[in-house]
């Protein structure tokens, strides 16, 4: 009978080619985005036996900033700290500053890893404050302002119909 | 997280975002808005 340490249920590791497919089908299952994807820069959780479970990255966005993104774990393994133990090995191979994007229901997990938020807009509608605006790198800006640019574009477009006159 | 994919698709690559994605986008927003829920951006700071 064995009574030493029991096996751990998972492990984290860097992905290999291998899991590039099962990374996509996973992302695209947990309605994550789906562009930048590069497998190189995921780290996957694995069972013992090898079988994928979950994944998370932080890839690096043309301004330069690292961006933590795409952690999802399989339905059947949630809830069994897979996430955190991705969400901490990707932290500590990335101990450098680091931006995420998410809906503010996950606010009280990130913070958990020292996460902040950075000023809050009033909703979704609204402009970011100023001060907010000015902490964000790019392409966060850029991605935060948009909601309120689509708004407008959409009450803008509202204004706008055809009309019709028959001939006489 | 859908709204938080199309705004991610619409800045990063206009021409691959899905035909619909634009156009579910203000009853995404106004749905968020119902249920008090809304987009955030995060730091954190280097060790």
């Amino acid at each position: 009978m064995n009574l030493g340490t029991p096996l751990p249920e998972f492990s984290i590791q860097p992905a290999v080619l291998q899991h590039a497919a099962a990374i996509h089908q996973l992302i695209q299952e947990a309605d994550l985005f789906q562009h930048g994807l590069d497998w190189r820069n995921f780290l996957v959780a694995l069972t013992p036996s090898g079988e994928f479970i979950g994944c998370g990255q932080v890839k690096q966005h043309r301004d330069g900033t690292w961006e933590l993104a795409s952690i999802a774990v399989l339905p059947a393994w949630q809830g069994r700290g897979v996430g955190r133990a991705v969400i901490e090995a990707l932290l500590a191979r990335h101990p450098g500053e680091l931006y995420l994007m998410s809906i503010s229901a996950l606010k009280p997990l990130y913070e958990k890893f020292g996460f902040v938020e950075i000023a809050p807009p009033r909703s979704s509608h609204s402009e970011l404050p100023r001060n907010a605006v000015a902490q964000m790198p790019k392409y966060f800006r850029r991605l935060t302002r948009m909601p309120a640019m689509i708004a407008e574009f959409e009450r803008v477009y509202e204004r706008i119909m055809v009309m019709k006159r028959e001939a006489a | 997280m859908k709204l938080v994919c199309i705004l991610k698709a619409a800045w990063s690559s206009l021409r691959e975002l899905p035909r619909n994605a634009v156009a579910q986008m203000p009853a995404m927003l106004a749905e968020f808005e119902r249920v008090g829920e809304r987009i955030m951006v995060m730091r954190r700071v280097g060790a």
